[in-house]
């Protein structure tokens, strides 16, 4: 997996063979040159579309499940790639994939507890009563007659 | 001034053609996100306790939008736990509220 990234990072270490070698010795996390760090790949999509999983609870909770997914996804593959290589990318761009991760799995657990009580809803009043107003309103009332 | 010219005929706009919510439209319930384009509708005309009162996650969520492309751009050193913050706030507020509707009776 790393040996896989390894080319692409190659020709800017080269360029700078000093501070490469440098931050080779240095323990991660070093405050070492900013030399060849990139940005991650998905850092910006994976927060935006954390943010907006939970903004779509609308529709049954089902786009806030689909974006909640992606992002999940998409945030721990950028997590994977910066552990495999943390020297070569940059943090800021680390930490904007772990927040995305964390809105992602937030929306996620919140369109599927919608979902849920939608659900329960279909189970305690029946799909006629959410189907029409008139008669849903008469179930809430004998309800709370009871 | 052509942005606030554009932002208010958006708004115009908005008013006449709110999107409805297949839930509302199907059962007369609210879901949890029922409320919000009214309230963004009630901040902009600058009616700010009526726009919390019709749905209290709209302006952390206003604060958010705004503050996410800012932080892209200019990579605060705090941005995205700032975010993370905001998120999880926004995301209890959105819960509570509806607990809060289911209890009072208010879902229609």
């Amino acid at each position: 997996m790393s040996e896989n990234q390894l080319p692409g990072q190659e020709p800017e270490f080269t360029s700078n063979p000093k501070p490469s070698d440098f931050s080779q010795q240095m323990p991660p996390g070093a405050p070492y040159g900013q030399f060849g760090q990139i940005s991650l790949p998905n850092s910006t999509p994976v927060l935006i579309l954390g943010i907006l999983s939970i903004l779509s609870c609308c529709c049954y909770g089902i786009p806030g499940l689909i974006l909640g997914i992606i992002g999940l996804v998409l945030g721990n593959k950028d997590i994977k790639l910066y552990n495999a290589n943390p020297n070569g990318y940059t943090i800021s761009s680390y930490k904007n994939s772990k927040a995305g991760k964390v809105c992602s799995i937030i929306g996620l657990i919140f369109s599927a507890l919608y979902l849920l009580v939608l659900v329960l809803f279909l189970i305690f009043f029946g799909w006629a009563a959410l189907q029409d107003p008139q008669h849903m309103r008469e179930v809430l009332e004998n309800m709370s007659n009871q | 001034m052509p942005f606030l010219l554009v932002f208010l005929g958006f708004m115009n706009w908005l008013g006449a053609h709110l999107l409805s919510c297949p839930f509302k439209s199907h059962t007369g319930l609210d879901c949890p996100g029922c409320g919000f384009q009214r309230s963004i509708l009630a901040f902009a005309e600058g009616n700010v306790a009526h726009s919390f009162h019709l749905y209290p996650a709209s302006m952390p969520i206003i604060a958010l939008a705004i503050f996410v492309p800012v932080h892209l751009k200019f990579d605060f050193k705090h941005g995205a736990l700032f975010i993370k913050l905001a998120y999880g706030l926004i995301a209890s507020i959105i819960v509570l509220n509806y607990i809060y509707k289911i209890y009072t009776h208010n879902l229609n």
